[in-house]
């Protein structure tokens, strides 16, 4: 009965987002999102700090547990409770702020145990992806360094191999580059340029506007629980239609 | 008068004092007895080799197993406390406060005399197998606190890494959260192994044979049949041989994690 419940639908979009609403107590964060992303788009979103944007992105592989809304993930709705949600999880790979790789783990390690454990892939199988995925980040001479031996870009280019070692269909950014000195935040945003480049589905919540600008193929801009505003990065960045859009810009541009 | 000359007088003061009392003990004392009482090496030759191939062997063979006992159940009663389910929660948290708070001594007298008697059980090893059963139960109690603590003191975002990596809550406890929490809790748990090592003596309270005898238990047959404190001495060295490396490595190995920090 719960094949085709997990079964992906190939014409389904990648992510399909309607009405979702998220409060913690009394304080409504997410007030009724609709938010459609194609395979192969590359969506940024922006706004204020409490806008929603994180708890909005980390509803989409249910770290936050949605009030209300329905969230389908390539035709499968996630809130289902009979879908099998950690062979979903496999499929949407999730890039942190505060980077957290395994620091009781070496690099390759980092990479192969959810391979291994998860995916049941053999050992060498796992070895092979994680070393190729290393190299698609420029880390191959890390592989057996731990995490505390590496710095806050090559932490995070780890972590983006190790979520792409999974083979995911699609990634989420929760600020990748906030945590970040100034000086390792363009090694970070070269990687995740690629990786928009090899056409892979992206949600990337940010505040690299350049970024936004020069790869995401749609800008999202959130205020208060809701999208204010959104369309193409380079039209929203010059010319922002609302004002609350026009009053976020003017203190970060 | 100067404020450094002040200083000065109030330390020789203090120095004066402390010289005067121990020269007086030292005076009043007499060595002779305290010689034959205390450091009588005939008396010291009689407890040899038995002192170290029974009764050390004993009470380091009673630490580890009430260690190793102990860190089993304390891990499970943690991630009963830590559990959703409310009667695993409860139970936890009803185990862990009933073994903190009733004396060591006392559970171990009623597993060694009333478990058997209520219940109709042998406990393999006899009297000292069911009182090394209590003081698992009592090591479990205290051990199930820290280590909850350093399950709670893994960070957030390590879950939430493995999760969205597709591993399931078992999974991300056993490779993620657990082996992290286990290098947190080092130093507190090595503690308890100290504290545990001392505990042993409470055995006593089972009854032991000439074979289960440990070390303080041996001593105080040796104090009784030679009516000389000397194997008391030889018992306290003993302890003091295995806890103070270990109190000096956790103290270094508290040092170098606060350095990790």
């Amino acid at each position: 009965m719960t094949s085709s419940l997990n079964t992906p639908d190939p014409s389904a979009p990648a992510i399909d987002i309607r009405g979702l609403r998220k409060s913690f107590g009394d304080n409504e964060v997410l007030k009724g999102i609709d938010l459609t992303i194609a395979r192969g788009e590359v969506v940024c979103v922006i706004g204020p700090s409490g806008s929603g944007k994180s708890t909005l992105l980390r509803s989409v592989n249910l770290l936050e547990d949605p009030s209300g809304g329905s969230i389908h993930i390539e035709g499968i709705d996630i809130l289902d409770p009979d879908v099998d949600l950690d062979a979903i999880r496999t499929r949407i790979g999730m890039v942190f702020q505060q980077f957290n790789l395994f620091p009781h783990m070496s690099v390759l390690r980092n990479l192969t145990i959810a391979q291994e454990k998860v995916l049941r892939r053999k050992p060498a199988e796992a070895q092979k992806v994680a070393r190729d995925m290393l190299e698609k980040v420029g880390l191959s001479d890390k592989v057996d360094a731990h995490p505390g031996q590496l710095s806050g870009g090559q932490m995070q280019r780890v972590a983006i191999a190790r979520s792409l070692s999974m083979n995911p269909d699609m990634m989420l950014f929760d600020e990748p580059t906030s945590a970040l000195d100034p000086e390792l935040v363009g090694e970070v945003l070269a990687v995740m340029k690629d990786l928009a480049q090899s056409g892979m589905t992206m949600m990337v919540v940010t505040h690299e506007m350049g970024f936004a600008r020069e790869v995401g193929d749609r800008l999202i801009f959130m205020d208060d629980g809701q999208i204010v505003e959104e369309g193409l990065p380079r039209e929203v960045l010059a010319d922002p239609q609302h004002q609350r859009t026009k009053a976020f810009l003017s203190k970060v541009l | 008068m100067r404020r450094t000359t002040k200083q000065r007088l109030t330390r020789i003061v203090l120095y004066a004092v402390f010289a005067a009392v121990v020269l007086g003990v030292v005076l009043s004392m007499d060595w002779q007895r305290v010689g034959t009482q205390f450091f009588n090496l005939e008396v010291a030759r009689k407890q040899l080799p038995q002192i170290v191939t029974i009764a050390l062997r004993n009470t380091l063979l009673f630490t580890v197993t009430s260690f190793a006992g102990g860190l089993l159940i304390g891990t499970l009663m943690a991630l009963m406390k830590l559990s959703s389910a409310t009667p695993y929660r409860l139970f936890a948290t009803g185990y862990i406060e009933l073994f903190r708070g009733i004396p060591a001594l006392l559970t171990i007298f009623a597993m060694a005399y009333m478990l058997p008697i209520a219940l109709g059980v042998q406990v393999p090893g006899g009297n000292i197998g069911a009182g090394l059963l209590g003081l698992i139960l009592v090591a479990s109690a205290y051990m199930a606190e820290v280590i909850r603590s350093g399950i709670q003191a893994v960070p957030k975002g390590q879950r939430e890494a493995a999760r969205s990596l597709g591993m399931s809550q078992s999974r991300t406890m056993i490779s993620v959260v657990l082996p992290q929490a286990f290098r947190i809790v080092i130093p507190p748990v090595t503690n308890e192994f100290v504290l545990l090592l001392k505990d042993t003596s409470l055995l006593f309270i089972a009854g032991s044979t000439l074979q289960t005898k440990e070390l303080t238990t041996f001593a105080r047959d040796g104090l009784t049949t030679n009516a000389n404190a000397t194997p008391l001495i030889m018992a306290a060295m003993l302890y003091l041989v295995v806890t103070i490396p270990l109190t000096s490595l956790v103290a270094r190995m508290e040092k170098r994690m606060a350095r990790a920090r």
